[in-house]
């Protein structure tokens, strides 16, 4: 029963990956700037014209863009994603060096910001229009006004440059630094992760806290109530739970949300990640580079979705039963 | 701090030189002078010192003695400037180079001009540091035939790659062969010659092991200059059999080369590790370890470099940055001039008002350059492509005044003026409005406003280096904001300004006299010839240059045996780090 939906879903991926490929693979192509003279140049001596000429042609840029998206396309069915123009090596190596250290932080700081959002944001809407929930309410929406490059500034100034109580950039001291490897990587990921939580958490504190609202004025609730209930099991068996349901579908979008908005952070906090890797390879027209993380970032917000689309029809019966009965 | 050292110097020196002067010891005085910690940059204040000191001396000393007297001088200068800092000199520690330019492969100098290979790959010759001249390197001399053609190598014998093999004459055969015929090498005109419309490459031939002969089609006086920098030599052993060195993978990512650095990993996005080479053929390295650490972000590098996780932070742009890193202890800004020119290029061909040289010198004296780049980007105010340490440099240009008035008239005795009463000049009807590209806006930003009190409307597109490099590629550009390549060590020269170049500009004397300077083998003959293409260049205004490209490089107190500033050119875009192998640290880490 569950199989057929899955399978349903997992087919319309198909045409998805292959327009937004195409549409990627145009764009990064027709934006101006030659990778080889940009492989070729230092950064300020432009390279020498027929030498840029006699690369290019040598590694197949002069032709057509829709040859070249044809051609990539057929090696990427057969799982190569080429070469990259600046560095040589395969695509799949460069990003297989890189994508865990993304993932590290996305999937810590996701953590970190539903373990405190979520709380926050259903203990505002149980004390509704109280002191706490106006302090939390606005610190909410300053946070959420706050560009995330501003906060990892702000951090970078205080922590770091003003108290020197956190390295300012890297994954591991190069000098100094604790003896644990473990507490090492833990303080240089500090501020990094600290931005994306606060970045993340007000999403979910304003979002649980109207979920909650929302639940809390359902009848259910209000028969729980009148039957007696204490109210600490309505909220925690009744209203907590039922709130969550909006919270779990969200999970699996906000997951690849997390690695897009990484290239600002990573670059700030010299995090190698993909994000980094992306700025760069844009940057250079690396488009093999550019294209495999254009590709590995569509696989991600299309499994995403795909896991919220699951994950929604296993949480809410009237979805499961709706599409029994078709 | 500073200032104490000088105070403190000062007294110490005084007290060597009467010490000295009563019973000329110098063994002891050393031990005196050790404990002041002199850095190389404190030199010329210390001369100044001296000078008072010496008027004390006179003073004490008898006449009788005045031929003792010189001596005790002489020698006592001797010893501040060169045997004091030896002491200092530990071994050990690793030095961590902060930079924005990334860590990536192939690390191999016939495909990439990669930074950090600089130091991994020595070169035949070398530009010296302070004449800007050619000196010997991996060619310990050489001897150049009367008619220029011919250059023979004598080659160091005591020479190894960092995998302990030998250098020999086969592995410059090997590299130059790469450099002019490998598919994927990165050079096509370099050593290749125009004879008679030809392209004539030159012939590289082994006389011994030790001895290598270059024949060159025609004379150049580039083709010294041509071998230094980034042109490395590359190890015959490990990349010959390869059809390309593109191909060479094992070698591009575990590079072996002979120079002060030996290659130890890079990872991508984030660093190259090095190990100092301790059999290095020029000296044995203070140093450990060398570190090249990516830091995209500038506020980080300040910050890193506040807490001594990096001790050099290169690339400080702009005068906010360098006033930033300026209020942290312990760090100094040294600053060198590069050679490259910062100018407004006019594409006289595209649009057509700035075909006028009325226009362009009007221009030129809206703009308050003295004022502006002194401010804006604290760098001196340039007058020309070369800056006044380069032999080119021409002291007698004739240098446009900042004249807002004179500009006015010159305009409106062009043909421009405002008829239509919006603050920009006409004529027919259209508006002197001139669209420039540039890669960054806080230059331009300040001439808008300048070139507006005159009435010229300047646009500005603000584009990307990549975009920028396909715009001046192509020709579609009416006016850039950009770099002009004096290129000392270079082969670019001033090629960017004879016809067919991405300049736009055609003139058949100045052509003349660029390819002539480059053939002349008499070098006062030469610097006359390119001054006067200096100069063709300037009085016909064929751009405003801007300023002199400032290298401002941080670096720790902690680190000393950097080039002493005062250098004319940023050689090789290392500024004071030139011989790593000089470097070391007052305290390890």
């Amino acid at each position: 029963m569950y199989g057929t939906i899955v399978l349903q879903r997992i087919i319309n991926t198909i045409p998805v990956l292959f327009f937004a490929t195409l549409i990627s693979f145009t764009l990064v192509r027709a934006a101006p700037g030659d990778p080889v003279a940009m492989y070729l140049s230092t950064d300020m001596e432009d390279a020498d014209p027929e030498v840029v000429n006699r690369i290019r042609k040598k590694m197949g840029l002069d032709k057509p863009i829709y040859l070249q998206y044809f051609s990539w396309l057929s090696q990427v069915m057969q799982g190569n994603l080429g070469n990259s123009l600046h560095t040589r090596q395969p695509v799949t190596q460069v990003i297989a060096d890189v994508i865990p250290n993304s993932i590290f932080l996305a999937s810590v700081a996701l953590l970190g910001s539903l373990l405190l959002g979520l709380p926050l944001g259903a203990i505002t809407a149980i004390k509704q229009r109280s002191l706490m929930d106006y302090i939390v309410t606005t610190s909410v929406l300053i946070g959420y006004t706050l560009p995330s490059y501003y906060i990892a500034l702000i951090l970078l100034y205080f922590l770091s440059f003003r108290h020197r109580l956190l390295p300012s950039s890297g994954m591991r001291s190069l000098r100094g630094g604790p003896e644990n490897e473990y507490l090492d990587l833990l303080m240089h990921a500090a501020m990094p992760l600290m931005v994306y939580i606060i970045v993340r958490m007000v999403q979910w504190v304003r979002f649980q806290r109207n979920s909650m609202i929302e639940v809390m004025s359902q009848g259910y609730i209000r028969t729980a109530r009148s039957k007696g209930l204490r109210e600490s099991l309505v909220i925690s068996r009744h209203a907590w739970r039922n709130s969550l349901n909006p919270i779990v579908t969200n999970l699996g979008l906000s997951f690849s949300g997390l690695i897009g908005g990484s290239f600002i952070i990573e670059s700030i906090f010299a995090w190698p990640g993909m994000g980094r890797l992306g700025l760069n390879a844009v940057r250079l027209r690396d488009f093999p580079v550019t294209m495999g993380i254009l590709l590995v970032s569509t696989i991600m917000i299309v499994a995403g979705n795909l896991l919220s689309d699951i994950l929604y029809v296993i949480l809410d019966p009237r979805i499961r039963l709706e599409s029994h009965m078709d | 701090m500073k200032a104490r050292y000088i105070g403190s110097l000062g007294a110490v020196a005084g007290l060597a030189l009467l010490m000295s002067a009563c019973q000329p010891q110098i063994v002891e005085v050393e031990k005196e002078v050790v404990i002041t910690q002199v850095v190389s940059e404190v030199v010329v204040e210390e001369k100044e010192v001296i000078v008072e000191v010496e008027k004390v001396v006179e003073k004490e000393v008898v006449k009788e003695v005045e031929v003792e007297k010189i001596v005790v001088e002489e020698k006592a200068v001797e010893v501040v400037v060169t045997a004091v800092p030896e002491p200092l000199k530990k071994e050990g520690g690793t030095l961590i180079f902060g930079t924005n330019l990334a860590a990536e492969f192939p690390i191999n100098p016939v495909l990439k001009t990669n930074r950090p290979s600089i130091w991994l790959f020595d070169t035949l010759v070398e530009l010296d540091g302070a004449t800007v001249q050619p000196i010997g390197s991996l060619a310990e001399s050489w001897d150049i035939s009367d008619d220029g053609l011919v250059y023979t190598f004598l080659l160091r014998e005591d020479v190894k790659w960092h995998d302990g093999e030998g250098f020999d004459a086969d592995d410059v055969i090997f590299t130059f062969d790469a450099y002019m015929n490998d598919p994927d090498s990165r050079q096509s005109s370099t050593f290749q010659y125009d004879v008679d419309g030809e392209k004539v490459p030159l012939v590289v031939e082994k006389i011994d092991a030790y001895t290598v002969k270059f024949t060159l089609p025609t004379p150049s006086s580039l083709f010294l200059n041509n071998l230094c920098c980034w042109n490395g030599i590359v190890p015959e052993h490990l990349l010959s059999g390869y059809a390309s060195m593109a191909e060479a993978t094992e070698f591009n990512e575990n590079p072996v080369g002979t120079g002060a650095l030996v290659f130890e990993e890079l990872r991508p996005q984030e660093l190259v590790k090095y190990k100092m080479n301790k059999e290095y053929w020029r000296g044995r390295p203070y140093l450990d370890g060398f570190i090249w650490l990516v830091l995209p972000d500038d506020d980080s590098q300040v910050t890193a470099l506040a807490n001594g996780e990096i001790d050099v932070m290169k690339n400080i742009n702009s005068v906010d940055l360098a006033s930033r890193i300026s209020e942290i202890p312990g760090v100094t800004i040294y600053t060198t001039l590069g050679n490259f020119t910062y100018a407004l290029f006019f594409n006289q061909e595209r649009y057509e008002p700035l075909q006028d040289i009325r226009v362009r010198q009007a221009i030129a004296m809206a703009m308050d350059k003295e004022v502006i780049m002194p401010t804006v980007i604290g760098a001196p105010n340039a007058d020309q492509i070369f800056n006044p340490g380069y032999w080119g440099y021409n002291p007698n240009v004739n240098i446009l005044p900042y004249d807002p008035d004179g500009a006015i008239a010159l305009l409106s005795d062009a043909g421009w003026t405002d008829t239509d009463g919006d603050g920009i000049v006409d004529k027919d009807g259209e508006n002197l409005s001139i669209n420039a590209i540039t890669e960054r806006t806080e230059l331009p930003e300040a001439l808008q406003g300048y070139l507006a009190a005159v009435g010229i409307d300047l646009q500005i597109t603000e584009v990307e280096r990549a975009v920028r490099r396909e715009l001046t590629g192509s020709g579609e550009w009416d006016a850039y904001i950009g770099w002009d390549g004096s290129g000392v060590p270079f082969s670019a020269f001033m090629y960017n300004w004879v016809s067919g170049k991405w300049s736009n500009y055609d003139n058949p004397d100045l052509d003349a006299l660029v390819f002539g300077a480059d053939a002349e083998t008499d070098p006062d003959v030469r610097a006359a010839m390119v001054q006067d293409a200096v100069d063709m260049l300037v009085s016909d205004t064929a751009a405003v240059w801007l300023y002199y490209y400032t290298a401002r490089i941080a670096v720790s107190d902690n680190i000393g045996g950097l080039l002493v500033p005062g250098s004319t050119a940023d050689l090789n875009n290392t500024g004071v780090f030139y011989h790593l192998e000089d470097l070391y640290m007052v305290n390890p880490n």
